[in-house]
């Protein structure tokens, strides 16, 4: 493999600054087999965590920003019902903007804490890997259209996923407190107005309680969509800073 | 530093790259060949070129070490006063984990 192609496996940021003096080292000494690996496991790892200047947001962070960003919304506009009829579309939008928002959001929040981030990542990915799926059963005809009984189960999950989220990041503080606060306290207004409206007669004032729950939640993710873009992850170098 | 069982390698502190790449500098400026091979001297492990570069990355943006001007289409990289201080907390630390545990060792197995 030629060192321009190799080099060019690596963000045009890091070609910027980097990139000749990479070339020359592959030019003069031609990499093995493990360095090929080796090389390609760094291109990834430039991708993910760009150490771009000050004001420079890699590619890989604005995309999980605008993933973010895009669930807040098509949770907004199906949820609120500004349009008839849409939920058929903004449910599965929700669902794909916020796993891929998710993920990035946890490669942001893992370099700072891993064990706590993971701990919050987990149980709102098994809620949306479970809302996925039970969407998809429902779109076979395998479920009922509401997901029966899968749906509820999934439902929940998502819910206390997101709780757990919320909390991590505030633990973490990885982002500013508000989305994080937002995340925590949105998750179990808008799951205890979403099911207990079917328990109860009252069923107005918890339709209130399930938007308010629900428009909070999708702030969160408006907003936790948004501070991607101003603010670079955080990375150790060395692990705990020397005394 | 002789090559050591792969199962004991994993605890090795050398582990770190970035670490072990502020130890290659500290005896003088390095281009990313020269540190290559420095560090397979020093631990008997090779360091990749990606590797290498992803350490090399995050130390200059954190201000430990910093590029010369470019000598043959190859650039230098030195530590700052920074990276040597850094380098030089994270050695104490090691000494002082290494003596201890060496200690008590020794105290273990009389």
């Amino acid at each position: 493999m030629s060192p321009r192609l190799l080099a060019g496996l690596y963000p045009p940021a890091w070609r910027d600054r980097y990139g000749a003096e990479f070339q020359s080292l592959l030019e003069d000494h031609p990499p093995s087999g493990m360095q090929l690996i080796d090389i390609v496991w760094g291109a990834l790892d430039a991708h993910l965590f760009p150490q771009a200047p000050e004001g420079r947001i890699g590619m890989f962070t604005r995309l999980s920003g605008v993933a973010a960003i895009g669930a807040g919304v098509a949770l907004l506009i199906g949820f609120l019902g500004f349009i008839p009829d849409v939920n058929r579309f903004t449910v599965p939008a929700f669902y794909t903007f916020a796993m891929i928002g998710l993920v990035g959001v946890h490669v942001c929040q893992v370099t700072v804490r891993p064990g706590l981030a993971w701990a919050g990542f987990v149980p709102m990915l098994v809620g949306l890997t479970a809302g996925i799926t039970s969407m998809l059963l429902s779109a076979m005809a395998v479920l009922p259209p509401t997901g029966g009984e899968f749906g509820y189960v999934a439902g929940i999950m998502l819910w206390i996923g997101a709780t757990a989220f919320g909390a991590t990041m505030l633990a973490i503080r990885a982002f500013p407190m508000l989305f994080g606060l937002a995340f925590t306290v949105a998750a179990p207004i808008a799951m205890i107005g979403l099911f207990a409206r079917n328990a109860v007669t009252a069923r107005d004032a918890l339709d209130l309680v399930a938007q308010l729950g629900v428009v909070l939640f999708a702030c969160a993710w408006i907003g936790v969509g948004a501070s991607l873009f101003t603010r670079q992850p955080r990375q150790g170098v060395l692990g705990a800073s020397p005394t | 530093m002789p090559r050591t069982d792969k199962k004991a390698q994993i605890l090795s502190p050398f582990a770190a790259p970035a670490l072990l790449v502020l130890a290659t500098l500290a005896d003088g400026p390095k281009h990313g060949y020269a540190i290559m091979q420095d560090a397979e001297e020093m631990t008997g492990q090779p360091l990749g070129p990606g590797t290498l570069y992803a350490a090399l990355v995050r130390l200059e943006r954190r201000g430990l070490i910093e590029g010369l001007p470019v000598e043959e289409r190859r650039r230098p990289y030195r530590l700052t006063a920074l990276g040597a201080t850094t380098l030089q907390a994270h050695a104490a630390q090691m000494r002082s984990f290494a003596h201890q545990t060496l200690r008590r060792l020794e105290g273990g197995a009389a």
